[in-house]
Protein backbone atom coordinates (compact mmCIF):
# COMPACT_ATOMS: atom_id res chain seq x y z
CA UNK A 1 0.00 0.00 0.00
CA UNK A 2 1.32 3.41 -0.89
CA UNK A 3 1.39 5.79 2.05
CA UNK A 4 0.31 9.20 0.90
CA UNK A 5 1.97 12.25 2.35
CA UNK A 6 -0.49 14.64 4.09
CA UNK A 7 1.29 17.53 2.37
CA UNK A 8 0.70 15.95 -1.01
CA UNK A 9 -2.92 15.28 -0.10
CA UNK A 10 -3.28 18.93 0.91
CA UNK A 11 -1.76 20.01 -2.37
CA UNK A 12 -4.15 17.76 -4.25
CA UNK A 13 -7.12 19.14 -2.30
CA UNK A 14 -6.19 22.71 -3.12
CA UNK A 15 -5.60 21.67 -6.71
CA UNK A 16 -9.27 20.72 -6.85
CA UNK A 17 -10.35 24.22 -5.95
CA UNK A 18 -7.66 25.82 -8.10
CA UNK A 19 -10.01 25.46 -11.05
CA UNK A 20 -12.59 27.56 -9.23
CA UNK A 21 -10.09 30.31 -8.46
CA UNK A 22 -8.32 30.19 -11.82
CA UNK A 23 -11.52 30.53 -13.81
CA UNK A 24 -13.17 33.00 -11.50
CA UNK A 25 -15.25 34.79 -14.10
CA UNK A 26 -16.44 31.57 -15.72
CA UNK A 27 -17.28 30.14 -12.30
CA UNK A 28 -19.22 33.25 -11.30
CA UNK A 29 -21.23 33.21 -14.51
CA UNK A 30 -22.12 29.53 -14.38
CA UNK A 31 -22.62 29.25 -10.61
CA UNK A 32 -24.35 32.47 -9.53
CA UNK A 33 -24.56 31.61 -5.83
CA UNK A 34 -20.76 31.81 -5.53
CA UNK A 35 -21.14 35.58 -5.19
CA UNK A 36 -23.86 35.43 -2.54
CA UNK A 37 -22.69 36.86 0.79
CA UNK A 38 -22.31 34.17 3.43
CA UNK A 39 -20.67 35.91 6.36
CA UNK A 40 -20.60 39.45 7.73
CA UNK A 41 -18.27 40.80 10.38
CA UNK A 42 -16.49 44.03 11.21
CA UNK A 43 -12.75 44.63 11.42
CA UNK A 44 -12.28 47.91 13.21
CA UNK A 45 -14.77 50.24 11.57
CA UNK A 46 -14.86 48.30 8.31
CA UNK A 47 -17.67 45.91 7.43
CA UNK A 48 -16.32 42.73 5.83
CA UNK A 49 -18.56 40.62 3.60
CA UNK A 50 -17.35 37.16 2.63
CA UNK A 51 -19.08 35.63 -0.41
CA UNK A 52 -19.54 31.87 -0.80
CA UNK A 53 -16.54 31.56 -3.12
CA UNK A 54 -14.14 33.13 -0.60
CA UNK A 55 -15.48 30.94 2.20
CA UNK A 56 -14.94 27.79 0.08
CA UNK A 57 -11.37 28.84 -0.70
CA UNK A 58 -10.66 29.72 2.94
CA UNK A 59 -12.06 26.43 4.30
CA UNK A 60 -10.13 24.36 1.74
CA UNK A 61 -6.97 26.33 2.40
CA UNK A 62 -7.40 25.86 6.16
CA UNK A 63 -7.68 22.08 5.87
CA UNK A 64 -4.68 21.99 3.54
CA UNK A 65 -2.64 24.16 5.91
CA UNK A 66 -3.39 21.73 8.75
CA UNK A 67 -2.14 18.86 6.55
CA UNK A 68 0.99 20.79 5.58
CA UNK A 69 1.71 21.69 9.22
CA UNK A 70 1.42 18.03 10.18
CA UNK A 71 3.89 17.18 7.41
CA UNK A 72 6.29 19.84 8.70
CA UNK A 73 6.02 18.30 12.17
CA UNK A 74 6.73 14.84 10.76
CA UNK A 75 9.69 16.10 8.72
CA UNK A 76 11.14 18.04 11.65
CA UNK A 77 10.80 15.05 13.97
CA UNK A 78 12.59 12.81 11.48
CA UNK A 79 12.61 9.05 11.32
CA UNK A 80 12.18 7.24 14.65
CA UNK A 81 15.37 5.48 15.73
CA UNK A 82 15.26 1.71 15.70
CA UNK A 83 15.99 0.02 19.01
CA UNK B 1 11.87 40.25 -9.83
CA UNK B 2 12.33 38.87 -13.32
CA UNK B 3 15.94 40.11 -13.40
CA UNK B 4 16.69 38.63 -9.96
CA UNK B 5 15.16 35.31 -10.98
CA UNK B 6 17.04 35.36 -14.31
CA UNK B 7 20.40 35.94 -12.61
CA UNK B 8 19.75 33.21 -10.02
CA UNK B 9 18.49 30.79 -12.70
CA UNK B 10 21.58 31.39 -14.84
CA UNK B 11 23.86 30.84 -11.83
CA UNK B 12 22.00 27.67 -10.81
CA UNK B 13 22.14 26.35 -14.39
CA UNK B 14 25.86 27.19 -14.61
CA UNK B 15 26.45 25.19 -11.41
CA UNK B 16 24.13 22.42 -12.64
CA UNK B 17 21.78 22.72 -9.65
CA UNK B 18 18.78 21.53 -11.63
CA UNK B 19 16.69 20.59 -8.62
CA UNK B 20 17.05 24.04 -7.06
CA UNK B 21 16.45 25.64 -10.45
CA UNK B 22 13.13 23.79 -10.60
CA UNK B 23 12.27 24.84 -7.05
CA UNK B 24 13.15 28.48 -7.86
CA UNK B 25 10.90 28.34 -10.91
CA UNK B 26 8.02 26.89 -8.88
CA UNK B 27 8.34 29.54 -6.17
CA UNK B 28 7.93 32.25 -8.81
CA UNK B 29 4.66 30.87 -10.16
CA UNK B 30 2.28 32.26 -7.47
CA UNK B 31 3.76 35.75 -7.80
CA UNK B 32 3.57 35.82 -11.58
CA UNK B 33 0.07 34.33 -11.61
CA UNK B 34 -1.04 37.17 -9.31
CA UNK B 35 0.84 39.73 -11.39
CA UNK B 36 -0.74 38.31 -14.56
CA UNK B 37 -4.22 38.82 -13.04
CA UNK B 38 -3.24 42.36 -12.10
CA UNK B 39 -1.90 43.26 -15.55
CA UNK B 40 -4.58 41.53 -17.64
CA UNK B 41 -7.81 41.89 -15.68
CA UNK B 42 -6.88 44.82 -13.48
CA UNK B 43 -7.60 42.77 -10.37
CA UNK B 44 -5.12 44.28 -7.92
CA UNK B 45 -5.89 41.81 -5.15
CA UNK B 46 -5.85 38.28 -6.52
CA UNK B 47 -5.89 36.93 -2.96
CA UNK B 48 -8.05 33.89 -3.79
CA UNK B 49 -5.69 32.69 -6.51
CA UNK B 50 -2.62 33.41 -4.38
CA UNK B 51 -4.06 31.49 -1.41
CA UNK B 52 -4.61 28.43 -3.59
CA UNK B 53 -1.21 28.61 -5.28
CA UNK B 54 0.76 29.36 -2.10
CA UNK B 55 -0.84 26.49 -0.18
CA UNK B 56 -0.36 24.12 -3.12
CA UNK B 57 3.29 25.13 -3.35
CA UNK B 58 3.72 24.61 0.42
CA UNK B 59 2.30 21.10 0.04
CA UNK B 60 4.63 20.30 -2.87
CA UNK B 61 7.68 21.67 -1.03
CA UNK B 62 6.99 19.72 2.16
CA UNK B 63 6.40 16.59 0.09
CA UNK B 64 9.87 17.05 -1.46
CA UNK B 65 11.28 17.66 2.03
CA UNK B 66 9.71 14.44 3.31
CA UNK B 67 11.23 12.48 0.42
CA UNK B 68 14.67 13.96 1.12
CA UNK B 69 14.25 13.24 4.82
CA UNK B 70 13.48 9.59 4.06
CA UNK B 71 16.73 9.42 2.08
CA UNK B 72 18.62 10.88 5.05
CA UNK B 73 19.47 14.08 3.20
CA UNK B 74 18.89 17.57 4.53
CA UNK B 75 15.48 19.04 3.93
CA UNK B 76 15.81 22.16 6.04
CA UNK B 77 15.83 24.72 3.22
CA UNK B 78 12.69 23.20 1.70
CA UNK B 79 10.99 23.19 5.10
CA UNK B 80 11.83 26.87 5.62
CA UNK B 81 10.55 27.65 2.14
CA UNK B 82 7.33 25.84 3.02
CA UNK B 83 6.98 27.89 6.22
CA UNK B 84 7.64 31.08 4.22
CA UNK B 85 4.83 30.25 1.80
CA UNK B 86 2.49 29.44 4.68
CA UNK B 87 3.34 32.93 5.97
CA UNK B 88 2.54 34.41 2.58
CA UNK B 89 -0.76 32.50 2.65
CA UNK B 90 -1.64 34.16 5.94
CA UNK B 91 -0.88 37.53 4.33
CA UNK B 92 -3.28 36.54 1.52
CA UNK B 93 -5.98 35.61 4.03
CA UNK B 94 -5.42 38.87 5.90
CA UNK B 95 -5.76 40.80 2.63
CA UNK B 96 -8.91 38.88 1.69
CA UNK B 97 -10.56 39.76 5.00
CA UNK B 98 -9.19 43.26 5.41
CA UNK B 99 -7.48 44.64 2.26
CA UNK B 100 -4.37 46.74 2.75
CA UNK B 101 -2.30 48.81 0.32
CA UNK B 102 1.11 47.19 0.55
CA UNK B 103 -0.15 43.68 -0.28
CA UNK B 104 1.67 43.49 -3.61
CA UNK B 105 4.87 44.77 -1.99
CA UNK B 106 4.70 42.14 0.76
CA UNK B 107 4.17 39.39 -1.82
CA UNK B 108 7.14 40.65 -3.82
CA UNK B 109 9.35 40.79 -0.72
CA UNK B 110 8.33 37.25 0.21
CA UNK B 111 9.27 35.93 -3.20
CA UNK B 112 12.63 37.76 -3.08
CA UNK B 113 13.19 36.04 0.27
CA UNK B 114 12.38 32.68 -1.31
CA UNK B 115 14.98 33.33 -4.03
CA UNK B 116 17.46 34.32 -1.31
CA UNK B 117 16.87 31.07 0.60
CA UNK B 118 17.28 28.99 -2.58
CA UNK B 119 20.39 30.92 -3.67
CA UNK B 120 21.89 30.68 -0.19
CA UNK B 121 21.23 26.96 0.02
CA UNK B 122 22.76 26.36 -3.39
CA UNK B 123 25.72 28.66 -2.58
CA UNK B 124 26.74 26.93 0.64
CA UNK B 125 26.46 23.61 -1.18
CA UNK B 126 28.09 24.77 -4.43
CA UNK B 127 31.02 22.38 -4.05
CA UNK B 128 30.36 18.75 -4.70
CA UNK B 129 28.26 17.54 -1.77
CA UNK B 130 28.68 14.26 -0.01
CA UNK B 131 26.99 11.97 -2.50
CA UNK B 132 28.73 13.47 -5.53
CA UNK B 133 32.05 13.53 -3.69
CA UNK B 134 31.63 9.86 -2.81
CA UNK B 135 31.03 8.99 -6.42
CA UNK B 136 34.01 11.10 -7.51
CA UNK B 137 36.38 9.70 -4.91
CA UNK B 138 34.90 6.36 -3.89
CA UNK B 139 35.96 4.98 -0.56
CA UNK B 140 36.51 1.41 0.32
CA UNK B 141 33.98 -0.29 2.53
CA UNK B 142 36.35 -0.22 5.49
CA UNK B 143 37.00 3.51 5.37
CA UNK B 144 34.06 4.80 7.29
CA UNK B 145 30.47 5.52 6.52
CA UNK B 146 28.93 7.68 3.85
CA UNK B 147 28.95 11.43 4.11
CA UNK B 148 25.71 13.27 4.64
Amino acid sequence: MIEKSPGAVGAAATGGTAAIAATTNAAKESIPFLELPLAYFTVGDQLVVLPVQNVIVLLTAFSSIVAVCYSIYKTARGKPKEA
Amino acid sequence: MLIAFGILAAWLAYNRKWFWLGVAFMTQLPFWAGAHMLFTSGNASPANLNIILNVTLSGILISFAEKLQEQGRGAMALTWLCILFLGLTSVDVWHLVSPFNSYFLVQEAGHYLALLIIGGRAYVNRRAHGIVRNSMYPRGSGQGGGLV
